[in-house]
């Protein structure tokens, strides 16, 4: 189909109006890119619609003029999903961030797509409730952005990604219906639409609000750090941690090569030596807690734990926290920076491919360091290098390709959680077959016949692309 | 009436596939010869759904069950998809595992036929749904090619989730052939609490003011009277006529030993309570989960399922009782999941669909819906058992057309006539 851009902006200009429609190149050359740094092309116009009514309006006219949308909400896409892969406009859905309705009864807040994540802990906290999905990105993300990659974060294990936590949503298509999907009422008859969109990236419809399942805070927590000089115990560990009936707030593990950068970048943090440190988070009633902290301990014991203990103090707790978050600036001891991998595995085999990871480094000559969600099997591996330095940056795209691989030969998944976008697009065919992938597209069709919505993600290129 | 008898109907033959290929060459011939699949798992939930407008084979999938890799340290199994639930259980317990799915008709309901009629249970809102542990699956769609969306992870966003879609489809996209499940460990106790109340707005009343978040429950649920007699009658459990709030406690042995009584203490208004623990509180459970398999047998059942706000479940309980009351129903609530059933043995097919109807439009002004689960022919050609599923109607029939391109599977037994 011929591409009409004028006509198309004139006819969103007069519908949404000149400030909704911004076409100069000081606004529109930030949205070329996002958090993946992946230069796009430069798109027509960034239209950021107030209302459901307009989203409609702006998806009709593009799909009758033929111009592709990139849906966005804060560009924190680390895959390029955000990042426009042909001229169009983007929609931004920032101007869609309000609450509108807590309903504490029905454990349920109603919110537009476009509110950040992290706003709605301010609402939920002070009547004891809390949203569980919590991306490190929480602070920026979008709702949206967290259903369109289904996000997930340390608190996951226990009470699941965005999906398990999302009970319904509105979704406008690029025919400008807008259909719920869901609800408070659970279970409603009906093909299970919901399930394709998270995770979707943008390229069925646009979110445009959401029904989110409130979690009542727990009464107590406790914060434990347990260092292992032999990662198969620490794996042993989690396994028995989570058979015994408790199932850790968080549980996460900071390898070997991240423990050793962290040891020059702050040494005090954690044990030196180490081949894994966890840090575990229980929580529950008061009554318990201890409990569950000393069942903690004596499992870690059991399985050959060089040191264990309980935080004592806030403060103690929030320094191993830090120690965590700092994984990724330490690795600046080794290079200015580095590709950040999103990877899933099987639990148990969280060691061994650890293992085959540190052979890779060899091989290519770089660090790979990484810290894991151990209790969901999801982790992410740091592949530090200079990008100024050609060799060193086909060593670490090498080594990438490489852990790819293993991941998916370990039964795994080239994303757990930041998704395929443009980066990681042309590795779909080593986790779907032809016929898969195949599929996938026609169900994309139903949603999307023109191909409007954030065309070139997700699938590989075809030939003559 | 056979064991595939649907809706008055015989199917003309009867396939038992042991593997995918010989899935895939029913659908093909299928697909040629213009004939019409109805897919039978435990044959437990054959009565959800229109009249079939073909029914000419009816493929069992009873040869492809069993566990075919139980990984108990990375908490998950693959299963055929004609694997029973309670066989599953079973398996699971043994290394203190299980599936948090509470779906009725346990004895005979098969995983994948959970999973096509999304069939949850009390503690749906605690634990998820059946969609929600779905980590891989195999699937021959209506078309008959094989699709593999096997994974073993509990985190993977590559693509679309085809593997959870299928998710409430009733059989009308595809033969589901395997399925990859997270599991959950079993809680160190388990107690349940009844409480007795002479009027449901007392036990209701009780219910939705139940200090919640001081204890560690998984499910709460009222049974309407004749649910409760009929506990009584299967589970000696004094009942007489009573409505019965049941809470189910799970998590370490003295906490739930504490919240128990906490939970008794909180509801004195009640006629009497009790607390059970061990092997009654499971079979307690039992009963409560499959209340529609314990129902009398024979006569012309209507079993309908009413989803609302759980907030607005008092109301719609209330009502339920109302507009059935000449037909005596027995209905019951999963409280947590504004999820309730109502079921009556036999009526005047016109006053039923009245009183459907009406329940209907009463649930749908609270945000809710109403599905008849089971019906007399009869009454399936004067309603329509689903409801009106709204815009969504126009992509559910593409996504059809997608999987099952001439309506080889269950044809016109679903949403809109799919
Ligand atoms: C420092 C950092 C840390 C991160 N940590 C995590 C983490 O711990 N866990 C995790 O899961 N992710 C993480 N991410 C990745 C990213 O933040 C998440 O994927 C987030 O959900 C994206 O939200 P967003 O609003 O920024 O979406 P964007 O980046 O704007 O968009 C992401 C994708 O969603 C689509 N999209 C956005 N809004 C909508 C909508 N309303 N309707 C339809 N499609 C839409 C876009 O088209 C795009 O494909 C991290 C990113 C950064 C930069």
């Amino acid at each position: 189909m011929e591409l009409e851009p004028e006509r198309a902006l004139d006819r969103l200009v007069r519908e949404l109006g000149k400030e909704k429609v911004l076409t100069g190149l000081d606004e529109t050359l930030v949205y070329e890119t996002d958090s993946s740094n992946l230069m796009g092309e430069m798109p027509l116009a960034i239209v950021t619609p107030t209302s459901v009514e307009e989203v409609s309006k702006v998806l009709k006219i593009c799909d009758e003029e033929g111009v592709p949308i990139v849906p966005r909400g804060s560009g924190t896409d680390l895959m390029g999903g955000a990042v426009p892969a042909s001229r169009g406009i983007i929609l931004s859905l920032s101007k869609l961030n309000r609450v509108l309705d807590l309903d504490l009864e029905d454990s349920c807040v109603v919110v537009e797509s476009g509110i950040i994540t992290a706003s709605l802990s301010e609402v939920l906290m002070e009547h004891g409730f809390f949203y569980a999905p919590d991306p490190s990105s929480k602070d920026v993300c979008t709702i949206g952005g967290n259903i369109a990659h289904n996000a997930g974060g340390p608190h996951c294990l226990k009470y699941g990604v965005t999906s398990n936590n999302v009970l319904g949503m509105e979704v406008v298509l690029p025919s400008g219906k807008v259909v719920k999907l869901g609800g408070k009422a659970l279970d409603p008859p009906g093909y299970d639409l919901q399930s394709l969109f998270y995770g979707s990236e943008g390229t069925l419809g646009v979110v445009t609000k959401a029904y989110l399942k409130l979690t009542r805070v727990p009464e107590s927590r406790r914060t434990l750090l347990a260092a292992f000089k032999d990662i198969e115990d620490a794996g042993r560990a989690v396994s028995e941690i989570i058979g015994s009936g408790i199932i850790p707030g968080a549980l996460e593990l900071i390898d070997k090569a991240s423990l050793d950068s962290l040891a020059v970048y702050s040494p005090d943090r954690f044990p030196k030596g180490m081949d894994a440190v966890l840090i575990i988070e229980v929580e529950g009633y008061e009554k318990v807690i201890d409990r569950m902290a000393e069942r903690v301990v004596e499992i870690c014991k059991k399985n050959n734990v060089s040191l264990v203990k309980v935080a004592e103090s806030e403060e103690e707790r929030e320094s191993w926290w830090k120690g965590r978050e700092e994984t990724t600036g330490a690795l600046g001891i080794y290079a200015p920076t580095f590709l950040d991998e999103d990877v899933s595995v099987p639990r148990s085999k969280i060691p061994e491919t650890l293992r085959r990871l540190y052979e890779i480094a060899k091989a290519y000559n770089v660090i790979i360091a990484s810290v894991a969600h151990i209790g969901d099997g999801n982790f992410h591996p740091a592949i530090p290098f200079d990008p100024k330095d050609e060799d060193s940056k086909m060593r670490a795209f090498a080594a990438e390709r490489e852990l790819l691989k293993v991941c998916v030969e370990m039964g795994g998944s080239i994303t757990g959680e930041h998704g395929v976008g443009l980066s990681k697009k042309e590795f779909m065919s080593w986790m779907y077959g032809e016929r898969e992938l195949e599929l996938m597209k026609r169900i994309k069709k139903v949603f999307d016949p023109k191909g409007i919505l954030n065309p070139g993600k997700v699938f590989p290129s075809e030939k003559g692309d | 009436m056979g064991r595939y008898t649907v809706d008055g109907m015989e199917p003309k033959e009867v396939v038992t596939p042991e593997d995918v290929d010989e899935v895939v060459s029913v659908l093909k011939r299928a697909n040629e010869e213009g004939l019409g699949v109805l897919v039978v798992g435990g044959g437990s939930k054959l009565s959800m759904g229109m009249k079939p407008k073909k029914y000419d084979i009816a493929l069992s999938t009873s040869r492809l069950g069993g566990v075919l890799e139980f990984s108990p340290e990375d908490f998950t199994v693959s299963v055929g998809g004609g694997m029973k639930l309670k066989e599953l259980q079973e398996i699971l317990g043994k290394e203190n595992q299980f599936l948090p799915i509470d779906a009725p008709y346990y004895n005979d309901a098969t995983i994948g036929g959970i999973v096509a009629a999304n069939t949850n249970g009390p503690r749906r809102f605690h634990y998820g749904a059946i969609r929600d542990l779905i980590l891989g699956a195999k699937f021959v769609s209506g078309s008959g090619i094989p699709y593999d969306f096997g994974g073993k992870v509990v985190k993977n966003v590559a693509g679309y989730r085809v593997r959870s879609f299928l998710t409430g489809s009733m059989g009308t996209l595809a033969v589901i052939t395997e399925l990859t499940l997270k599991t959950y460990p079993l809680q160190e106790k388990e107690a349940s609490v009844i409480a007795l109340y002479e009027s449901a707005d007392e036990a209701l009343k009780s219910a939705m003011e139940l200090p919640k978040k001081d204890f560690s429950y998984t499910a709460i649920d009222v049974l309407g009277k004749k649910v409760s007699n009929l506990m009584e009658e299967r589970h000696g459990i004094g009942a007489n006529d009573l409505y019965a709030l049941v809470v189910r406690l799970e998590g370490f042995g003295d906490l739930v030993e504490e919240h128990s009584k906490a939970v008794e203490e909180g509801l004195k208004g009640s006629a009497k309570t009790i607390t059970l623990n061990g092997k009654e509180h499971f079979s307690l459970w039992g009963f409560i989960q499959d209340v529609q398999g314990n129902l009398p047998k024979g006569g012309e059942k209507v079993l309908l399922r009413i989803g609302v706000p759980r907030s607005s479940s008092p109301a719609i309980f209330k009502k339920a009782e109302g507009v059935l009351s000449e037909f005596d129903p027995f209905v019951w609530l999963h409280e947590e999941t504004g999820i309730m059933y109502a079921a009556v043995m036999g009526g005047d097919p016109r006053e039923l669909k009245k009183g459907i109807v009406k329940l209907r439009k009463e649930s749908e002004k609270l945000d809710g819906y109403l599905v008849v689960e089971s019906a007399p022919v009869e009454l399936k050609e004067m309603v329509d058992v689903w409801g009106d599923v709204g815009e969504a109607l126009e992509l559910m029939r593409g996504l059809k057309e997608v999987f099952d391109p001439n309506y080889v599977l269950s044809p016109g037994r679903f949403v809109g006539g799919i």
